[in-house]
Order: structure tokens, then C-alpha cells, then sequence
């Protein structure tokens, strides 16, 4: 019995074995070959190394750039690899020649969902599938690393201003020739048209679309004086090249060019037959996009749901070999066919990028690690060359990271915020000496430097730093730089000012080095006292930087006398309460925000027409109407001076009323294999944000 | 039998209904909804796309509409789509996910369940000595471990330090690039041969016990042992489809090593205490003693007298762990990379995701009931002690 045993599991550990370990002589029929034309697979010659995910709380959104730090020279484009033979299992298809490189391989934290690059605009706009979707091409795109609008598909150096056109607005674009999609077919006006024309045959579709594609609804008689019926009326081709854009309001920046400009144009000859062939646009997004062709120099060549993702290199990229050369200033030489262009202003300042386009790796390979520790040893152990992750690595594997000789790590400024809101509609939050107080006692660098031991930094404008050239450096947080025996006596100043009263006045003791008394009765100027307030914020388990920005400021509510507790509560709930549920039910929450390099956000959050019980993003319910009347100017923006100065006294308008305190911000920190070399490393929302560079990094 | 065999499945159905309206119901009063986690904080969006969502994914109806709709399809065999991966209908979400999580925790559960089956024998047959105390302490020891930790020391040992193993993920992408097979394709094949395996080697078991000669019993056993393990490497090296298919098997099971491995250190102990103190019940009786008496071999009174008895409870158990073998681990799946039905279950409640994650449960509870009812019937066979009986 025991010998029969034994031999049976032997016999299958060796059949186990010999499964796993054993070639076979032929070739099998393919029964499904996802595989592109441009196969084969060299061996991988990287190394590499991940970090770990965390929790997006909040989608990123792009914004612009400016100055960014000494570039990197980039090597002179390597020689393409010789194509090797694939050795690995032989019953894989017939490997073709790989025209050039290396394998990037690049590790993910959530398994893409979609191949529809329409779907991944829409009802699975994740940044997962963002990061593996090779990229459309709109008129128009920002150029890292300093974000600056440049041309994309059109001619125009500079977006072309709207003009007046009868009833209406237009602006007609010339546009690129020379530029292909992926299959090699040109991209015309008529795929601008197409587009267009697909997202108002489904009404608009959904999620990004009507911000990128804003629809007007002129016909709409509800709301024809409305906001939301502002938008694009028409796409037509003037001919194969030129563009015609028609609008039914007068556009300010914020839609032409930093929406529709930017926006994604789609092949009409691949898309347009699944499009005339149904009414119902899950038809489309159900479409696989597999191998669709696209502007970028990848086409989609392989998708093993939650393993990997593959995309191969194109041998005729239509922009592959120019040169770009990017200043600090903002401005990009862009050298092409012996031609150099100009644009987004005159070159001035260092510079900050100098590139030849390519691709040069023969192809990306994503695969996906669902945990930060084992995409970690991933990296440190060369299986992966980067780690993609929009809030990249947690601080504390930094050290684990530098240690590493193989790995190399970016740290850049992440373009986002936290921060604490006030519910306005309510007493005492609608009190702006409250506001003022409370926000005075809260003291961020000592947070962040002393507590957080520097992982975080205070910030206290509505654009963080690294977003330059819209950062209000003026910005000053209440009582900056004093003490905490400074900020109660600032704090009860404010408050007595303000006309409130204690009937036990809180004061610092320097001998207990504390609060004592601490504030009793506080009572508003019309002697109305406080009732018990919550402060929501994410559990430590979540977020514990804002879990612990919560504890301290109750403990400084508490010390002047306010009856506040900070109450852990989880990310969907307070996403409900603030955004979705009643407006009086909550009064003071911390959350963040991912932002995008143009700046709009600033008056987003705040103008009256967008407070959240009307479905908008003003959760503070602030209402002022000089800063309505200043965003109102903003949309009418044409240029970017003039929306920055608007920017500016809109973020100094809310620093003073305070219905957001700023709170912090931490780097974002990524790591990589020192075999990659990029043409620059720094830039604002880290190297994920341009998708790792796969167009241009080389490897070796 | 017929009677109580019906009754049990009208009270299956009456179960499930109130299982799937008590989920249905839990899962749509959590805070939130799919549209506002997912859109309400990107400021890019307007109000309108949500309104719009809100009205594709039916969120818009009043809750006894939206309860009734779902109902109504799912009884039609239609379990919805995706809020998160509109329009991704849910069967085919978790069509995806699911032979991944059986292969790997049904190994994982046959693993540890034999490991600690056969431990736990020997350790109530020679009880008192040193090797069962250690065994015993030690099976405890990586019982009580925090899977996590425990998992990434494994990892460390085994893929960093001694390179021997992945470090995670179910398959090796630079291996798999241009497969002619999808990994699920993959994974139902192992599925399928090792259910026919099994099921063979039960049918040899069956047959071997049921014959009354000592020889004959023997022949069949190690014969039919012997024709499982031939017929499965003929599959693999002999037949067309499965030398085509057999480098990506091979990956998948390489693959598994670690998280099976873990499983089974963390989870043996467990059955192995659950087997030993059945055993220890059972070697008391007088049944034993007479076969003792008898003059009867050790090896035959503990195997076929005492094991297959105090193998009771520990069928009991393991036919209830198949039932929630679907829900995965959360926490394997993360560690190793292994996107399955405990990933699945967990993204679509955090993410209100209400048809994918009622989909999810469903099929946990279907198969929840079932091995309930499985236990049910199996222990009349199996314990002449119990049988059904007619009241009244």
C-alpha cells in the first residue's frame, strides 16, 4: 500500500515534470493567432525593477507644464537588435522577424478591461487601460516634459484663434499630410469628421467624451440658454486636409484648444463599419480594438486578460527619426524631412529635452502584478524594466529601491492635492472667521515634515508647485511660520474679531508646553453655540497621511474650544456624502485631487453654477460672485496670460475665504532598471504619466 | 430518499431566492453608487455624462424596478452587465476568472486535504511520540502564520534566493507570446484531465474495494493507478492536442507551485487536527478492538478499519470547502498575482459593481447549496448510522 503510494506520486510528480519542462518536436496548428505581423520574439535583455500600488482615490487629469529640470542627453539611437530566434516553445507560430530592439517590459497593477480604445475613453476610463491602449492621435498634444501644446495631426504651429461665422463660432485647422495610421493609410480631415459625427449619432456618449467632444444641443429647447448646451455643431472637411471646427458659443482655452484640440480622432476606415452597423453604441464598445489602427508607433498585438498585454513596435512610424528639442521656456524645436519647426513660443532657458522619436525597443509587454511587494522583487530580480503606477512608489521602498544596483529612481512633483473642505451652507462653517481660525491652528509643515517625517509637503496653493507656470507662488497658508503659542493667540484673535466668545478663553501654557485652558463654550457672534462636528476623513488603512492630518486637527479643533471629531470613514462613503448625498449632512471632509496640467479646476470646484447639490464639483457650496464673475472671464480666455492671471487671483480669492484648506502633497517616486535610458526623467506627475516613454526610451 | 431528496432541493431553491435578495439588497444600500465612485470625482466630467451613465446601467429606476428587472433576467439565465465594464456582459467577466481560481485552489484544496488527511492518520496511530508533538507544533505554527508574510517569505526563499520558482502570476508572458491558445483555454484543459483522472482513480478505488479478494483488490488498485498515470502522460506527449497545449500546461502548473505550496503549509494543519481527533474517537470503539482481537495487520485495522471511518467529518468538511472553493483567497490572489474570482468578488463590492458582484455570490451560494446537499446524501451512504427517515 505504502509502496503503491509512493510510486504514484513519484510517477506523477515526474509526469508533473516532464509537462512542465518538455518541448515538442512540431509545431502545432495555431488556433488562434492574435499575432500582428510584426511577431517573434527576441529574448528579453533588460532588467528592471517595481514598486508597489496604492489605492487612486481620485482620477489624474494632464496639466501644463513648465520648467523642468537639466535633461538627460539621450543616447544616439541604438542599432536595432538582430531579430533572434525564438527558442522557447516550439509550438508557438512561426516566429517572424522582430524589426528592432529590445523587449520593454513593464509591470501594471490591475488588469486591463477593455481593447476598445472608445470604451477606454468612456465607461472604462482607467488609467490600466490608458497605459496599454497604443495612442489615437488628436489635432493637437502636449509635449513633455514641460506639457506644452504643440502640434500633433495639425500643420498649425499654434492652435488657430475662432473666428465669428455667422450665428456661430468656427475654426478651420490645416492639417498634417504625411501623417498614417498604423496600416500606413493617411489621416485625413474625414476621420476628424467621423469621429465627431459617431459621438452625435449615440447622443454624446459618456464619461470623457462630452468633455473632450462637448455636443451642442442647440435643439434642445430645455436647455438651450444652458451651459451644457454649449458645444461643438459641426466637423465638416473643407478638404482631405483642412478641418473645419463649428462651435454655438464663443470658446474660451479651456474648450479650443485644451479640449477639443486635444481630442481623440479615430480611423473612420475601421471603425465606420461597425459604427453604420448598429444604432446602440455597446455595439462599438464591445468592438474588439485588438490590432485597430492607431497614431502611435505601437500597434496592439496580443491581450491575455490578467496576465499580459502586448503591443509591437511599427517598422514605418510616421514620426519615427524626428528630433525634438524641448526648453525649458516651454518652447519646442521639432526637426523633421530636414525641416525644423518651431513652437510654443521662442526657445529661451535650458534645455530640458533633446530626442530623436522612435520607437527603439521592437516591443512593450505589460504584465500585471496585482501586489507591490512582488512587483518589487519583480523589478529588483530584472523580471520587469518599470513600474507603471499613477501614484507610484509607497515612500518606504525607496531605501529598498536605491540599495538595488540595477535600479535607478525618478522623483518628481505629483499633480494633485489634498486638502481639507468646509461645508459653507452650515453654521459655524459658513462663518469665515471659523474658517479662518481652525485653518490658522492647523500647522502643515510640522505634519509633514516632523510627523510624516518629510514623505509629504505642505502646500498651499489651489496648483501645486510642480505645475509651474500656473503655481501662485504668492499663496501663504493663515499663519505661516508661527509658532503653535503663535497660532492659538492668531486663533483666538480671529475668532474675537470675528465677534466670537468662550466662557473659557483657551491660551498656551509655556511651562506645559500646551493648550490649557483649552477653549470651552465657544459661541458665534450671535452667540449660537457649536454642535458637534465631524471631521471625514479616510481611515488609516487607506490613506494613513490623511488619517493622521485628521487626528491632529481635531486635536487643534479641541484645543480652541470646537467640538470636533475625526471620523475614519471609507473612500465611497465620503465620495457619497460630499458628492452625491445631501449637502447638509456632512461638514468638514479631507480628500484629494488628481489635477491636469491646464488648470481649469481652480474655478471648477468653486464657481456657484457648480455647486454639488446641483450635480457639479463645488462641494464647499462656496458662492461669491466676484469669483463667478472671474470664472465667468476665464472661459472667455484666449490666451494662456490671461488665464494664468486669472488662475492667480481666483487661487489667492479662495486662499483668503478658505472653503478648501490645501493640506499636502507627496512626490511620486518611481523606480526602473539602469538599462533604460530616457531622454528625460523629470517631469510633473513622474515618467507613468507619459506612459514610460515607450516611444523613445532605449534599452542597453 | 426520493421524497427527502425533493424536499431538500424545494428548500434549496427557497434558500437561494432569499440568498440572492438579501445580497441583491445589501449590495445596493452601501453608500455610493458605481457611477459616482467612478466619475464623481473627475472634475472633467459633467454632470450630464453622469446622468447619463446613471440611465444606461438602469440606475435610474426606483429599487423594486431595478430588483425586479434583475430577477426576472437572471431566472432567464441573463445575469446582466458590468456597471465597470459596460457593456461586459457578467457571465463572461466571471467565465474569465473563474478556471483560474478552480484550478489553482481545487489543487490547493486536494493538496492540503490529502497532506493533512494522511498526517493526521499517522499521527493518531502512533500518538505520544516525539514526531507528532513536532508535527503537531508545527502544523499549528504555520496554521496560526499571516498569509501574507508567510507567502512573501516563500516567495523570497524560493524565487529570490534560490531562483527556482516565478515570483508570481499564472503564466510566463514572454513564454506565451503568440500562443495559439488563450490561458483559460489552458486552464479548462487541466480542469477536465484532472477530473477524469480523479474520477478514474476513484473508479479503480471503488472497484477495488468492492471486490472481496485481497489480490483482485490490489490489481485494480495499482492497475488502475498505472493506466490513470499512463493514459494522462499519453495525453500529454502522444496526442496532438495535448503536445500542442502541453509548454503552456507546463507553465500554468510551474506557476502553481508556490501558491499551492503555501496553501498547503498555512491550511494542512487544520485537517490534519480534524482527521487526528476523529481517529483518536474512532480508535476507542469496539469495532477496532475486535479487529484486533481478530488478529488483524496494523496497517489493515488502521486504513481500513479506523481511517475510513474517521474520514467521516473530514469528507464533510472538504465537500463544503469545495462549495466556496470559487470565492478564491483575496489575499493569495493578490500576493501571487492571480486575478480570479476572490479579486473579482472584491473590486466589484468596493466598486458597487452590484451584477458582476450578486453574479459572483450567486454562484458561490449555488455552489454552497449543493455541497450541502451533497454532504446530505453522501452521509447516509457513507455512515450506516444515519439514515433517512419517514415521520408520520
Amino acid at each position: 500500500m505504502r509502496l503503491r503510494t509512493k510510486l504514484i506520486c513519484v510517477l506523477a510528480v515526474l509526469a508533473l515534470v516532464a509537462a512542465a519542462c518538455g518541448e515538442d518536436e512540431e509545431a502545432p496548428e495555431p488556433t488562434s493567432a492574435a499575432a500582428p505581423e510584426t511577431t517573434a520574439a527576441p529574448a528579453p535583455d533588460t532588467t528592471s525593477a517595481p514598486d508597489e500600488p496604492e489605492e487612486m482615490d481620485e482620477p489624474e487629469e494632464m496639466d501644463e507644464p513648465e520648467e523642468m529640470d537639466e535633461p538627460e542627453e539621450m543616447d544616439e539611437p541604438e542599432e536595432m537588435d538582430e531579430p533572434e530566434e525564438m527558442d522557447e516553445p516550439e509550438e508557438m507560430d512561426e516566429p517572424e522577424e522582430m524589426p528592432m530592439g529590445a523587449t520593454y517590459r513593464l509591470g501594471i497593477f490591475s488588469a486591463p478591461t477593455t481593447d476598445n480604445p472608445w470604451a477606454a475613453l468612456d465607461t472604462e476610463a482607467e488609467i490600466w487601460n490608458q497605459y496599454v491602449i497604443p495612442g489615437q492621435i488628436s489635432l493637437y498634444t502636449y509635449q513633455g516634459p514641460t506639457y506644452t501644446v504643440v502640434p500633433a495631426l495639425a500643420s498649425d504651429p499654434s492652435p488657430p484663434q475662432v473666428e465669428a461665422d455667422g450665428d456661430a463660432y468656427s475654426v478651420t485647422v490645416n492639417l498634417r499630410s504625411g501623417v498614417t495610421w498604423s496600416d500606413g493609410s493617411p489621416i485625413t480631415a474625414n476621420d476628424a469628421v467621423f469621429t465627431f459625427n459617431t459621438i452625435k449619432k449615440y447622443n454624446g456618449l459618456g464619461g470623457n467624451f462630452p468633455s473632450i467632444w462637448p455636443l451642442a444641443r442647440d435643439d434642445d429647447p430645455d436647455t438651450e440658454d444652458d451651459e451644457s448646451s454649449q458645444g461643438v455643431s459641426s466637423v465638416e472637411a473643407l478638404d482631405d486636409y483642412t478641418v473645419k471646427i463649428t462651435f454655438n458659443f464663443e470658446p474660451g482655452l479651456a474648450i479650443w484648444p485644451l479640449s477639443v484640440g486635444l481630442a481623440s480622432i479615430f480611423q473612420e476606415a475601421f471603425w465606420g463599419p461597425i459604427v453604420d452597423a448598429s444604432d446602440d453604441f455597446e455595439t462599438l464598445y464591445a468592438a474588439s480594438g485588438l490590432g485597430a489602427p492607431n497614431a502611435s508607433g505601437f500597434d496592439s498585438a496580443e491581450w491575455e486578460p490578467g496576465a499580459f498585454w502586448r503591443n509591437v513596435a511599427l517598422d514605418s512610424y510616421w514620426d519615427s527619426g524626428s528630433q525634438y528639442t524641448v526648453y525649458s521656456s516651454g518652447a519646442v524645436e521639432y526637426t523633421t524631412g530636414g525641416t525644423t519647426e518651431t513652437w510654443g513660443g521662442d526657445p529661451g532657458g535650458d534645455v530640458v529635452a533633446d530626442y530623436t522619436e522612435g520607437p527603439f525597443v521592437a516591443e512593450s509587454l505589460y504584465s500585471i502584478y496585482t501586489d507591490q511587494n512582488a512587483a518589487v522583487l519583480a523589478l529588483t530580480e530584472g523580471e520587469v524594466d518599470f513600474l507603471l503606477n499613477p501614484l507610484g512608489l509607497q515612500a518606504g521602498l525607496r531605501n529598498e529601491i536605491l540599495a538595488a544596483p540595477s535600479l535607478e529612481v525618478a522623483v518628481n512633483d505629483q499633480n494633485g492635492m489634498r486638502y481639507m473642505a468646509y461645508n459653507t451652507r452650515k453654521f459655524p462653517m459658513n462663518d469665515l472667521g471659523f474658517r479662518r481660525a481652525l485653518a490658522c491652528m492647523i500647522d502643515k509643515d510640522f505634519v509633514a515634515n516632523t510627523v510624516l517625517g518629510g514623505t509629504a509637503y505642505s502646500i498651499n496653493s489651489l496648483v501645486p508647485p510642480g505645475n509651474a507656470y500656473w503655481y501662485n507662488p504668492d499663496i501663504t497658508a493663515p499663519c505661516a511660520g508661527q509658532s503653535t503659542a503663535e497660532r492659538v493667540a492668531s486663533a483666538v484673535q480671529i475668532f474675537k474679531d470675528a465677534g466670537w466668545t468662550w466662557d473659557v478663553e483657551p491660551a498656551w501654557d509655556e511651562g506645559n508646553r500646551d493648550v490649557i485652558p483649552k477653549g470651552e463654550g465657544l459661541r458665534g457672534p450671535g452667540g449660537e453655540t457649536i454642535p458637534p462636528l465631524t471631521l471625514l476623513a479616510p481611515g488609516p488603512g487607506y490613506d494613513p497621511m490623511r488619517a493622521t492630518y485628521s487626528l491632529f486637527i481635531e486635536e487643534w479643533a479641541t484645543d480652541l474650544g470646537i467640538p470636533l471629531s475625526a471620523e475614519p470613514t471609507g473612500f465611497s462613503v465620503i465620495v457619497d456624502k460630499v458628492f452625491v448625498g445631501d449637502p447638509l449632512l456632512w461638514d468638514i471632509y479631507i480628500l484629494g485631487w488628481g489635477l491636469t496640467p491646464f488648470p481649469d479646476h481652480v474655478f471648477d470646484f468653486f464657481r456657484s453654477s457648480n455647486d454639488s447639490a446641483l450635480g457639479g464639483f463645488n462641494t464647499p457650496g462656496y458662492s461669491n460672485p466676484a469669483f463667478d464673475a472671474l470664472a465667468d472671464e476665464f472661459d472667455r480666455a484666449k490666451t494662456l496670460a490671461d488665464a494664468r492671471d486669472l488662475i492667480h487671483q481666483a487661487d489667492a480669492i479662495i486662499a483668503e475665504d478658505l472653503p478648501y484648506v490645501t493640506l499636502f502633497n507627496t512626490p511620486l517616486i518611481e523606480a526602473y532598471s539602469n538599462q533604460l535610458t530616457f531622454p528625460y526623467t523629470t517631469i510633473l506627475d513622474g515618467l507613468q504619466n507619459v506612459g514610460a516613454l515607450t516611444g523613445v526610451v532605449t534599452i542597453g | 430518499m426520493i421524497r427527502y431528496v425533493t424536499r431538500r432541493l424545494i428548500q434549496m431553491v427557497f434558500l437561494f431566492l432569499v440568498f440572492l435578495t438579501v445580497t441583491w439588497f445589501l449590495l445596493y444600500i452601501l453608500p455610493g453608487d458605481s457611477v459616482a465612485l467612478k466619475y464623481a470625482g473627475n472634475p472633467n466630467i459633467p454632470p450630464q455624462a453622469r446622468e447619463v451613465a446613471m440611465e444606461r446601467l438602469g440606475l435610474d429606476k426606483p429599487v423594486l424596478i431595478q430588483f425586479r428587472d434583475y430577477m426576472f433576467n437572471f431566472f432567464q439565465g441573463d445575469l446582466g452587465v458590468s456597471f465597470n465594464q459596460y457593456p461586459r456582459p457578467v457571465v463572461d467577466i466571471i467565465g474569465e476568472r473563474l478556471p483560474r481560481t478552480l484550478v489553482l485552489f481545487l489543487t490547493a484544496l486536494v493538496t492540503y486535504y490529502w497532506a493533512g488527511f494522511v498526517a493526521g492518520k499517522y499521527l493518531a496511530w502512533r500518538r505520544g511520540n516525539r514526531g507528532e508533538m513536532a508535527v503537531t507544533i508545527g502544523g499549528v505554527g504555520l496554521y496560526s502564520m499571516f498569509l501574507p508574510f508567510f507567502a512573501f517569505m516563500l516567495i523570497w526563499f524560493f524565487s529570490v534566493q534560490l531562483g527556482w520558482l516565478p515570483i508570481s502570476k499564472f503564466l510566463d508572458p514572454e513564454q506565451w507570446r503568440d500562443a495559439p491558445f488563450a490561458a483559460n483555454q489552458v486552464f479548462m484543459r487541466l480542469f477536465w484531465v484532472a477530473l477524469i483522472a480523479a474520477f478514474a482513480m476513484f473508479a479503480a478505488n471503488f472497484a477495488g474495494h468492492r471486490s472481496h479478494s485481497r489480490a483482485l483488490e490490489r490489481i485494480l488498485r495499482v492497475g488502475g493507478g498505472a493506466l490513470v498515470i499512463a493514459g494522462f502522460l499519453y495525453y500529454w506527449f502522444g496526442t496532438e492536442s495535448g503536445q500542442s497545449m502541453r509548454p503552456y500546461a507546463g507553465d500554468i502548473a510551474f506557476h502553481m507551485i508556490l501558491p499551492v505550496l503555501t496553501l498547503t503549509l498555512i491550511a494542512f494543519a487544520g485537517v490534519m487536527l480534524l482527521t487526528r481527533s476523529s481517529m483518536l474517537e474512532t480508535l476507542r470503539e469496539d469495532f477496532i478492538l475486535t479487529a484486533r482481537a481478530k488478529g488483524l495487520p496494523e496497517g489493515v485495522i488502521r486504513d481500513r478499519h479506523a481511517a475510513r471511518t474517521a474520514l467521516l467529518p473530514v469528507v464533510t468538511s472538504l465537500v463544503l470547502a469545495v462549495a466556496t472553493v470559487i470565492d478564491g483567497g483575496v489575499i493569495t490572489e493578490a500576493v501571487f498575482s492571480w486575478p480570479g474570482m476572490g479579486e473579482i468578488l472584491i473590486s466589484s463590492v468596493l466598486n458597487e459593481d452590484i451584477p458582476v458582484a450578486v453574479g459572483a455570490f450567486a454562484f458561490i451560494g449555488v455552489l454552497a447549496l449543493i455541497g450541502h446537499f451533497v454532504v446530505d446524501v453522501l452521509y447516509g451512504f457513507l455512515d450506516p448510522r444515519i439514515r433517512v427517515t419517514e415521520h408520520g
